[in-house]
């Protein structure tokens, strides 16, 4: 009927629950229906037996000693619609009965013992010789003080019994329906989940196939909405990082093949021969000097997929930032002369010892002030800050250059992510800077406003040592 | 939702039904049923089924098998009251599965005094002895025994009688029938008949006319394994002696004298204590009410059987209430020890005491209704009528309905 699935859950578990609490509430029903048209036919016989008992305590005088005269009239008076009556002796047998039949056996039923021990009795039992079901009322009668008569009262429970039944089957009818009604409900209910499952499985499977332009339509609601744009969104990211492999690929090509351009041209030249020797020199110089970048581009991108395979080793050594920073400093002063821009190292003047792979270090500020200078304009200055915290250090590289746009800023340590792919280079720096910071357990943060400036806050660890010199100097 | 649904099948019409009318009257079994609706097609309109007003066995319809065939036969009698015969008996008979009525026959009178059925004649096969009257209980009434041979019914015995006994009192496990019969003042006598292609009479006892009536007959063992008749006789105002009469040597005989069984009210004859043997009833003046007056004095009931000689055994004591609310059975360490305290007043309250110590072994008093309420926790109810509750308290913790046998 459903197929198996989500949908046959949903709808079974429907069914279940409602079923079960059908059936407690129509069993209980039942029972106390039962109980009730049970119940009120033991109170009539037994007020009936009460009243008439009363009656003939207060106002029938027993003139006679011998009871066969005076049980016919007891008959008379007990005698009630709709039922048989029998007096019994104490011991069970029957004295007289409204048949009109004799009495034929002496009657044994739970009733009698409890009328015997002075209370109304009930019993319900099938009757001996017809099979009937019926309920019986005894109760007791002591007349004269010492004498007692159980009035008994017999009548059938069949067409109670057949109107009980009848009852049942309506209930149980009306349980049944109400079983269907739930169950249509249930199936739409399923429908209204299992349907955006599907259309949201459909649309990941032609995102699979490589489809990437499909996106899951409609409204949905609740979980189902999470996951259709989470579905989105992740088609999305796909694209976009499609994107940004595409452009890394089309800059690496092109920064590959600009210097091999150049080593290709000046090396056929060279092959011809018939060049002055400082004509050669200066090509020479050229081809060196682009596969200088042509090696520093692919150590990029080793160290990049290094990283990222986590197979990067460090070379943990005792290192002085403070020196490292200087160091830095004198490694770009060549490219900061030349657009005139002053590097400056401020803060702590002391030593400050970080461990740290020293060379791995410097990889990370020549990077980021190389950065620094390369989006700053002429004449303008570019500062480090060295400050020493308890347990850390912080370097704070602050330029006053172009700055990076809100959108831009969040991206930028993205790998492959470049504000203008034209510029050159692979967009792996940043990237790479910030997972060698947190190699060594670090933090990298960066804040930029465009057209004011960029500042790139590193922190990095002190030394344990350092921390207890501090730490000693203080005391 | 459920809730309303079963709410809505609650207050719909089809529940409110009173569950009082769909009591029904059992059915019978089927046989018995059977013989009801061929009874009642075949009662003349008007005509009531009717019992027996005197008689040990208070049921109507009887089957059994009449004439020895081994098919189970229906006697029922009914009345007519337009009809110059009131009262017809109508014989049904076993035919396959359903019952067919074999004959009707007419009876006498207009009250159906007795209906037994039981082999007076000896043959086997069961008769049906039935006493009719005329409604008054000064005249004699009319005892007929009818035989029924399988198609007709005949009558063997028409006896006028007083009260007569169904019993083997001669013990030649052949059951004779004993009539009395009184007419005031003139003649009395017990008559017993038996059997013998046709009834003979075995022997007759004469009796004292001159009492009221015998106001309670009954029969069966008087003593161990002696069948004997009990004649309670009211004689005077209120007083009474007790016949026993037995059979000796085909003879009847009244074993004792009248002075022996003599009571200043009457008291009734029966198996009080159910031990098979019947007793006779003694009043007893309690001790220390020798010289009060008649009526005042709260008799003890005393009840003896007959020691087979000539004399009585005590078997049991009892006080009664001579008006017939209430008595109560002496539990055994009472018997011939207890009395009634003299300050006691048998319309009001009753203390009774063992003589020898004074000591009070019980209490009956009346309250009126408002005062039971008050008391009731004290006393168990005895009896009740429409303005009094009859209380009753033990110092021995005897509860009343359990010293019967």
């Amino acid at each position: 009927m459903i197929k198996k699935g989500i949908g046959r859950l949903i709808v079974l578990h429907y069914f279940f629950v409602i079923f079960l609490a059908l059936l407690l509430v129509e069993v209980i029903f039942i029972f106390a229906i039962r109980a009730y048209y049970y119940d009120s036919i033991f109170n009539h016989l037994s007020n009936h037996a009460a009243l008439t008992s009363s009656y003939f305590q207060k106002f029938v005088n027993l003139d006679s000693e011998e009871e066969y005269t005076y049980l016919p009239e007891m008959l008379k008076l007990f005698s009630l619609d709709n039922t048989e009556l029998q007096i019994i002796d104490k011991d069970g047998k029957v004295l007289i009965n409204s048949t009109g039949f004799e009495n034929d056996r002496t009657i044994q039923t739970s009733d009698i013992t409890q009328a015997l021990a002075g209370n109304v009795g009930r019993w319900i039992g099938r009757q001996p010789g017809t099979g009937e079901q019926v309920m019986a009322v005894s109760s007791p009668l002591q007349i004269r003080g010492e004498k007692l008569y159980i009035i008994r009262y017999i009548t059938s429970l069949e067409t109670l019994n057949e109107k009980l039944l009848n009852i049942t089957f309506l209930a149980v009818g009306i349980g049944a329906a109400v079983l269907a009604v739930v169950l249509m409900f249930s199936i739409g209910l399923a429908n209204s989940i299992v349907k955006p499952i599907k259309n949201i499985t459909a649309v990941s499977a032609q995102m699979a196939q490589g489809n990437l332009d499909v996106r899951v339509k409609g409204e949905y609601r609740h979980e189902l909405q999470e996951l259709a744009s989470t579905l989105n969104f992740m088609a999305d990211q796909i694209v976009h990082s499609n994107q940004i492999k595409d452009d890394f690929i089309s800059s690496i090509s092109h920064e590959l093949r600009t210097p091999l351009t150049g080593i290709k041209g000046w090396s056929e030249t060279l092959s011809s021969g018939s060049f002055d020797p400082e004509e050669t020199k200066m090509g020479m110089q050229i081809i060196t000097k682009e596969a200088d970048r042509l090696i520093g581009l692919v150590e990029e991108i080793l160290d990049f997929s290094k990283l990222q395979q986590n197979e990067m080793k460090l070379v943990i050594s005792r290192v002085n930032l403070r020196e490292l920073l200087q160091e830095t400093i004198l490694n770009v002063w060549t490219k900061a002369e030349q657009k005139h821009i002053k590097v400056k190292l401020t803060g702590e003047e002391e030593p400050v010892w970080i461990n740290a792979d020293p060379n791995r270090m410097k990889q990370v500020f020549l990077n980021i002030v190389d950065n620094a200078i390369k989006f700053s304009h002429e004449n303008c200055w570019v500062n480090l800050n060295l400050k020493k915290y308890d347990h850390v250090v912080e370097v704070a590289v602050q330029d006053t250059g172009i700055g990076i746009s809100e959108e831009h800023l969040m991206r930028v340590k993205d790998r492959f992510f470049q504000v203008n792919p034209l510029n050159g280079g692979t967009g792996l720096g940043l990237a790479i800077t910030q997972q060698l910071v947190e190699l060594h357990g670090g933090h990298m943060d960066i804040e930029s406003q465009l057209g004011v400036g960029t500042t790139v806050t590193v922190i990095l660890p002190l030394s344990k040592d350092d921390v207890t010199e501090t730490n000693q100097d203080k005391i | 939702m459920l809730g309303c649904v079963i709410l809505l099948m609650i207050s719909g019409c089809e529940l409110t039904m009173d569950p009082k009318s769909l009591m029904k009257t059992p059915e019978l079994s089927v046989d018995r049923e059977n013989i009801k609706s061929v009874i009642t097609a075949q009662l003349p309109e008007g005509s009531t089924i009717i019992r027996p007003r005197d008689a040990t066995n208070t049921s109507s319809i009887r089957i059994t098998d009449l004439n020895h065939d081994g098919i189970n036969e229906t006697v029922v009698f009914y009345e007519t009251p337009d009809d110059t015969v009131r009262i017809h008996g109508m014989i049904l008979e076993k035919k396959g599965n359903t019952w067919m009525k074999q004959l009707t026959f007419d009876g006498e009178g207009i009250v159906l005094e007795s209906f037994e059925l039981k082999d007076v004649t000896n043959d086997g096969k069961i008769d049906i002895v039935a006493g009719y009257s005329s409604g008054d209980d000064e005249l004699q009434k009319g005892l007929v025994v009818y035989t029924y041979n399988g198609k007709t019914l005949d009558k063997e015995l028409e006896l006028p009688y007083t009260k007569f006994v169904l019993d083997d009192l001669n013990g030649d496990k052949i059951n004779d029938i004993s009539v009395i019969s009184l007419k005031r003042n003139e003649y009395a006598s017990v008559t017993v008949y038996q059997y013998d292609s046709g009834f003979k009479e075995l022997d007759k006892l004469q009796l004292d006319p001159y009492v009221n009536e015998f106001y309670n007959v009954v029969s069966g063992n008087v003593a161990k394994n002696r069948k004997g008749l009990i004649l309670d006789t009211s004689v005077g105002t209120h007083s009474a002696y007790s016949h026993v009469i037995v059979m000796e040597n085909q003879k009847l005989i009244d074993v004792l004298p009248q002075d022996q069984t003599f009571k200043d009210y009457q008291t009734y004859s029966g198996d009080v204590n159910g031990d098979g043997i019947l007793e006779l009833g003694l009043l007893e003046t309690p001790k220390g009410w020798e010289y009060v007056s008649f009526d005042e004095i709260p008799w003890l009931f005393s009840y003896y059987q007959w020691d087979g000689e000539s004399g009585l055994k005590f078997v049991m004591q009892q006080y009664r209430d001579l008006k017939g609310r209430f008595y109560f059975n002496f539990p055994k360490e009472w018997y011939n020890k207890v009395t009634v305290d003299p300050k006691s007043n048998k319309d009001q309250y009753l203390k009774f005491v063992i003589y020898d110590t004074g000591e009070t072994v019980a209490e009956i008093q009346f309250f009126s209704l408002s005062q039971w309420e008050r008391v009731k926790s004290n006393w168990e109810m005895i009896a009740r009528d429409n303005d009094k509750v009859i209380g009753f308290r033990s110092s021995k913790e005897l509860k009343l309905g359990t010293t019967d046998k």
